[in-house]
């Protein structure tokens, strides 16, 4: 194993989990599509050491791994012996916030989804998303755009924002 | 609303990934499945590597052993039905006698005798000399017998006369042969492989 990939790991799993349950994930699926995008990453450690932009480059594959779980039918899902779940108190006040954004953000489209996610979680600058979508700059600004005002005009948001 | 204020977005979605319990990253995992990734990806090419290498030695082998050869692209003569005889060949005994070539391989597995050509064929053995006819032409040269069932017709001894005219490539299935098969008035020619060239049946004893 490189030594740096556990640095790597250590320092992107978080995010890279959160922008995974961000992008539509539940939280143990994220944590299989972050797992799944280092592994990618591991893989080809040299181009990632290379490529011009890490990070750029780790959120195009986790795009790519997202896209891939979600064209996956559902006998992709695999059984497993332990319910992923655990009874918790209930956090009412402090989910409500998070879950008004999720809910939000769920009723955008997968693309714009993306943008915002990766413009405004991940911190990428539009150079670096036309390389993570694929897709030219102006189309980057668009979706950007038509999320924002999507985001705008939406109305559990706006309660949100108001009660902040 | 307005969201020009673009701190807030992110501050919104911040808050609302936070909420997501991040448990540790399984290192250890990934660099286990990514060996077996590896490991995996290998053995596929070396799988693929091995494929292309054989269809390359087969293909090669079919067009260096030329059509005649057919035994060993596994095609079976259709017309030339084989007889029990030669899937287990009985001891040939003598051949001497007159034989008539009742089905000869043609180049796609199929029997050449059509017609014409289908009572035309005639080959005489008699003490490891051949001798016959051969539509239009008279055949020549020698066989050799040997063990319960080899038996060769060299190719340097075979011959014909030179009478332009169409006929089924009898000599050059000969020559090939290398084993025969049959009882009573009837025998097989087979090549190396068994694969059935000529069958024959007695016209008279020698």
């Amino acid at each position: 194993m490189p030594s740096d990939f556990s640095d790597f790991v250590a320092s992107r799993w978080p995010r890279l989990v959160r922008s995974a349950v961000l992008l539509g994930c539940s939280a143990t699926e994220a944590e299989d599509v972050a797992q799944t995008t280092l592994e990618r990453c591991l893989l080809k450690w040299r181009q990632v050491e290379r490529a011009d932009d890490r990070d750029a480059y780790v959120h195009r594959i986790l795009i790519n791994t997202f896209t891939s779980s979600r064209r996956r039918r559902w006998t992709g899902e695999r059984p497993s012996a332990e319910l992923p779940d655990h009874v918790t108190p209930d956090p009412t006040d402090a989910v409500v916030d998070a879950d008004a954004v999720l809910r939000a953000l769920e009723r955008l489209p997968q693309d714009q989804r993306a943008a915002v996610v990766l413009r405004y979680y991940a911190h990428l600058d539009e150079r670096q998303m036309t390389t993570v979508l694929g897709v030219a700059a102006g189309t980057v600004k668009s979706r950007l755009s038509r999320a924002l005002s999507a985001l705008a005009d939406d109305p559990t948001l706006g309660e949100l924002r108001g009660v902040r | 609303m307005d969201l020009t204020d673009l701190t807030d977005l992110t501050d919104l979605l911040e808050r609302a990934a936070d909420r997501s319990r991040v448990g540790l990253a399984p290192l250890n995992e990934m660099v286990t499945r990514t060996r077996r990734t590896r490991r995996r990806r290998r053995a596929l090419g070396v799988s693929a590597a091995a494929c292309a290498a054989i269809l390359v030695l087969v293909g090669i082998d079919v067009v260096l052993s030329g059509p005649a050869d057919q035994s060993r692209r596994g095609v079976a003569p259709a017309d030339v039905s084989p007889s029990p005889s030669a899937v287990q060949p009985s001891s040939p005994a003598s051949l001497n006698g007159t034989w008539r070539v009742t089905a000869l391989v043609g180049n796609d597995g199929h029997s050449v005798l059509k017609g014409r050509y289908a009572d035309k064929l005639r080959l005489t053995l008699k003490d490891g000399e051949l001798s016959g006819v051969w539509g239009c032409n008279d055949i020549f040269g020698g066989y050799r017998q040997s063990g319960v069932d080899g038996l060769v017709f060299p190719a340097y001894s075979l011959g014909s006369t030179l009478v332009g005219c169409d006929a089924p490539p009898l000599l050059q299935r000969l020559a090939l042969v290398r084993h025969v098969s049959g009882s009573g008035d009837r025998r097989t020619f087979h090549a190396a492989s068994w694969m059935i060239l000529v069958q024959v049946r007695r016209v008279d004893p020698g």
